[in-house]
């Protein structure tokens, strides 16, 4: 999955949970899905005219969950009741509907409005992985919600989950937790050290010797494969002049 | 009369050492063109270790002597590199490619240790945190579960290098010397060791029996060779280390505390019950723990389990170390995250940074020491490529018996130092087994692999196996010496492909071969593989046994041609060489592909594979993007190789997703022609990928992408093959760990298109 498409995958939801917010905040995010949306499409439409098949594969099937008998689907699509980790809904945010919305908007936020600071806010990147889980999650609670959007959501999922190096097994509950405490666990340290000023230049004499090093490994790593292939070479003549 | 007795004893005594040490003289033993070609490899070796000398010699003067502590610590890495090039110049003068290879690997091994002591700016800075004040004991264990599963490639990291210790200093060479220099420095395998201990991931009394690290009393084979429970792992620890390994790792450390006294309350009911829950949580159904409960020693494991999945799991564990202590938990966790010795500081920003900048699609614009280093105009480092060993180019008329041939002049030289002991390989493949292959007092010096596992492992077996394989005539191998070269090797053919394959690409041979036979070393798995063998298994079972990845070359060679028959059979292919396939590790003789069959439901059930009223059919399974609708209605001559299969879903992939690209490479390789070689270096890959997933950046230390395979037909199926790998299910594991190593983001190698490989890897399927 394209990460064009993903960002359609998370326009989607970020719409679904802008229901709540008010109205300026609406038309702001309403208007930039509807954007991304526009260009995505533009992309997928050259897309689906190269291949003109879904990217899916339970979506040739069901439409919607509601389609889709609870039996029949992988673990992965089974929704899971578990309680959220403290500090991550409001009191308020005490359903499914709302806590989907809710995870929708950080979803939003984090990966497509605020996406070019990723690198910079790391911490909130992985805290927000959480949330992508969350809205996963209890969208697989949601008898209304689009089979295709969630395996296409299933495979971000997937891919963020190996910043981590979670499995695509694991319980979400697992993976909430983790994303959870390592977001907390990067944020108390960003907040600790971002005062420090971070050396980014290294002592020369060191970044010299550490290239000489890194270069030796390679020339060993090639000398090692050049072994094998002399070894199979000269096979290769031997085997020739039996034949 | 006394004196010459005595003359002739001592030259009897150095003549047998020398033999058994002389590689190139035990393969002119067996045939000329195996002596010829083990002397092409040592003189091809010589003349690149010479350049490799000469460049340390030259980087040496130039750099002059350093001012800064770490600086220093890199000046003696360098040094005492170049002392064990000059220990593997030696060695090959005299036909030893073992002691060569193996002093070779371990500085390699030396070179990561000492890169990793190098500040890096591209790294996550996690200092500072008070673990104790700021986490629930949930979050504790969520995090310590996080520690181990990034620990655990560095702990896999010590062992290779143990092992690779006990392998030359078997030879004369004093590894244990070097190791004190550069641990005087900071940078040596005692200072790693302290700093896995400390973070919990060793036990420092389980591996030199006392508080502190000595070198004098670390026994190398020994330590290399422990599983994760044997090396004293923190329980907390331990159950992230066993979701990242292969789950015959689980089984084997299960085993080693129901055989210790005391061990399994030492651990407690929840620490026990986590890592039965990893098993489930790979796919083991409640049918195959049962099946496991007499061979482990341990009863009601899936009662255990119960209750310690996901969440739940997490808070249990938390409430277990509370009751360890909680100040103890937070100081081990403050090392593992900060020290840059255990590697989770490394290996996190790594997977982190890969993830933030294939998100963001920007670059990160801090670079790595190494990357500062080339960049500095002027300096040796620039001029250092100039002289190195170029790649051979693979002329075009290499074929597979050839491939073959290579990969057994180099299996002993490759495999001396044992495969680590985390990855639970048969007893005989671990390092303590190796070493007596080794020095003065060598048994012999045949590998014995895998002939304690498997049956059949003989000269007119492998003979037979390998001309199913090639085609090559019976007469025409045993004048080369083939069977005899194969059985000296201990390994199936298949294994031999596979190393060929692994070799010749450049990837790490020990990381394949320990993810070909993992899970052997473990009763339990060997038990199951029995059972399949005596064609006794449920398809339920057999299910299972693909979906936690327990189908690898080790594991169809022990079950046999009856037990690949049920296995292929239960997945709906039909026809083939069940014992062909048994013995290649999949590769050949693999059944035809009908896309109509119909799965066997229940072991569709036990791989999560649903299917409509008529059952699953491999059509039904492999429908959808990266789809086979190309595969006509006469399905795919030559089937897929299972093994492939389940290495990809071992890590989790979607059963339709790793059938399907497996399916989607094999079809690739049926129109490209490209037969054995690039079916061997589709499972070489598929065990590179799996190594990746469990050891990350630390198995991808080689020399991959050093191109030069050759325009021939082999090279370019061997290079398609490894396109398909990384554009496949197990792509993004691949691209996942070349992110976290110290090539990692901003060196070479790593950055935007690593990250964006990770992405694509696994968004892709």
């Amino acid at each position: 999955m394209s990460l064009m498409s993903l960002v359609t995958e998370f326009s989607y939801a970020s719409i679904n949970a802008i229901n709540k917010k008010n109205l300026f905040t609406f038309i702001k995010l309403f208007l930039a899905s509807v954007i991304i949306i526009l260009i995505s499409s533009s992309f997928l439409e050259a897309a689906k005219k190269e291949k003109d098949k879904k990217d899916c594969i339970y979506c040739e099937k069901y439409e919607t969950l509601e389609d889709w008998p609870e039996s029949e689907r992988p673990t992965a699509f089974i929704y899971e009741e578990f309680d959220y980790p403290e500090g991550m809904f409001t009191k308020k945010q005490n359903d499914s509907k709302k806590k989907q919305g809710a995870a929708g908007l950080k979803v939003y936020q984090r990966f497509v409005k605020n996406k070019g600071s990723l690198n910079k806010y790391q911490h909130l990147m992985i805290r927000d992985m959480a949330y992508f889980e969350a809205l996963f999650n209890e969208m697989l609670n949601d008898k209304k919600a689009n089979v295709e959007t969630l395996e296409g959501l299933k495979k971000g999922r997937e891919a963020m989950r190996m910043s981590l190096q979670i499995s695509p097994k694991a319980k979400t509950s697992e993976a909430v937790l983790k994303f959870w405490a390592t977001g907390k666990m990067l944020k108390v340290t960003w907040q600790q050290n971002k005062k420090k000023k971070k050396k980014s230049k290294i002592d020369p004499e060191i970044a010299e010797r550490a290239a000489v090093l890194s270069d030796l490994k390679t020339q060993i790593a090639t000398a090692k494969v050049n072994a094998q292939r002399a070894a199979t070479i000269e096979a290769q003549k031997k085997i020739a002049e039996a034949k | 009369m006394k004196f010459l007795i005595r003359i002739l004893f001592i030259s009897f005594l150095l003549l047998n050492f020398t033999a058994k040490a002389n590689d190139v003289a035990s393969m002119g033993a067996i045939s000329e063109a195996a002596g010829s070609s083990a002397q092409a490899a040592a003189d091809q070796l010589s003349a690149d270790t010479g350049k490799v000398a000469e460049n340390i010699a030259g980087a040496t003067e130039s750099l002059g002597e350093a001012n800064t502590d770490i600086g220093k610590a890199l000046d003696t890495s360098i040094s005492q590199a170049s002392q064990a090039m000059s220990f593997a110049q030696e060695s090959l003068a005299k036909g030893d490619i073992t002691s060569a290879v193996q002093a070779m690997s371990m500085v390699e091994s030396v070179t990561d240790m000492a890169l990793s002591a190098v500040p890096d700016p591209t790294s996550i800075d996690m200092s500072g945190i008070n673990f104790a004040e700021e986490f629930s004991p949930g979050e504790l264990a969520a995090l310590s579960s996080i520690a181990g599963q990034m620990g655990a490639g560095k702990v896999v990291a010590m062992q290779k290098l143990a092992g690779q210790m006990n392998a030359v200093g078997k030879a004369g060479f004093d590894a244990k010397g070097m190791m004190g220099t550069l641990d005087a420095q900071g940078v040596g395998i005692g200072s790693a060791m302290e700093g896995l201990a400390t973070a919990g991931m060793v036990d420092m009394e389980a591996v030199v029996g006392g508080k502190a690290f000595n070198i004098e009393n670390f026994d190398t084979a020994n330590f290399a060779s422990m599983n994760v429970a044997e090396m004293g792992m923190n329980p907390a620890m331990m159950t992230g280390a066993l979701e990242a390994l292969p789950v015959g790792a689980a089984t084997a450390a299960l085993e080693t505390l129901a055989a210790t006294p005391g061990a399994m309350d030492k651990m407690g009911k929840a620490m026990t019950g986590a890592i039965a829950a990893t098993m489930t949580g790979k796919g083991m159904g409640n049918e195959m723990m049962k099946s496991m409960e007499t061979s482990i020693g341990i009863q009601g494991m899936t009662e255990m389990a119960e209750g310690m999945k996901g969440m739940d799991g997490m808070q249990e564990i938390g409430e277990a170390i509370s009751e360890m202590g909680m100040e103890n938990m937070a100081q081990t966790l403050s090392t593992a995250f900060t020290a840059p010795e255990v590697g989770i500081k490394g290996a996190m920003s790594g997977s982190v940074g890969m993830i933030s900048q294939a998100i963001s699609g920007k670059t990160s614009k801090e670079k790595s020491a190494i990357a500062q280093g080339k960049d500095m105009k002027g300096s040796f480092a620039e001029k250092m490529s100039e002289k190195a060993p170029e790649a051979i180019d693979m002329p075009e008329d290499i074929s597979e018996s050839g491939m073959m041939m290579g990969a057994m002049v180099m299996a002993k030289p490759s495999l001396a130092g044992g495969l680590p002991g985390a990855m639970a390989p048969p007893e005989d493949m671990t390092a303590k087994a190796m070493g007596g292959l080794l020095g003065a007092n060598a048994s012999s010096g045949s590998m014995k692999g895998m002939t304690g596992v498997v049956s059949g492992m003989g000269k007119a077996e492998m003979g037979k196996a390998m001309a199913g394989m090639t085609g090559m005539e019976a007469g025409t191998m045993d004048k080369l010496g083939m069977p005899e070269m194969a059985a000296q090797t201990g390994m199936t053919p298949g294994m031999v492909a596979s190393m060929g394959a692994a070799g010749l690409s450049g990837m790490d041979m020990t990381s394949v071969m320990a993810t070909n036979v993992a899970g052997l070393g473990s009763k339990a798995v060997t038990g199951l593989a029995g059972m399949a063998k005596g064609g006794n298994m449920s398809p339920g079972l057999m299910g299972d046994l693909m979906e936690t990845g327990l189908v690898n070359q080790g594991t169809m060679a022990a079950m046999g041609a009856k037990g690949m028959a049920g296995l292929s059979g239960a997945m709906g292919m039909k026809g083939g060489d069940m014992s062909l396939a048994a013995m290649t590790g999949g590769i050949s003789g693999m059944g035809a592909m009908d896309m109509n069959a119909t799965m066997n439901p229940e072991m569709a059930a036990s791989m999560g594979i649903t299917g409509g009223p008529g059952g699953a059919t491999l059509g039904d399974v492999m429908a959808g993007p990266g789809g086979l609708e190309e595969i006509g209605p006469g399905g795919l001559e030559g089937g897929m190789n299972l093994g492939n299969v389940s290495a990809a879903m071992g890590t989790g992939v979607d059963p339709g997703k790793a059938m399907g690209s497996v399916a989607a490479g094999a079809m690739a390789a049926n129109e490209a022609g490209s037969g054995l070689a690039g079916a061997a270096m589709g499972a070489a890959m598929s065990a590179q990928g799996v190594a990746a997933s469990a050891m990350g950046s630390h198995a991808m230390g080689a020399a991959m992408g050093v191109g030069g395979m050759g325009e021939g037909a082999m090279g370019q199926a061997m290079d398609g093959a490894m396109g398909e790998a990384m554009g496949g299910a197990i792509g993004g594991q691949m691209a996942g760990a070349m992110a976290g190593g110290p090539m990692g983001p901003g060196g070479p190698g790593g950055g935007p298109g690593g990250g964006g490989g990770g992405g694509g890897g696994h968004q892709g399927n």
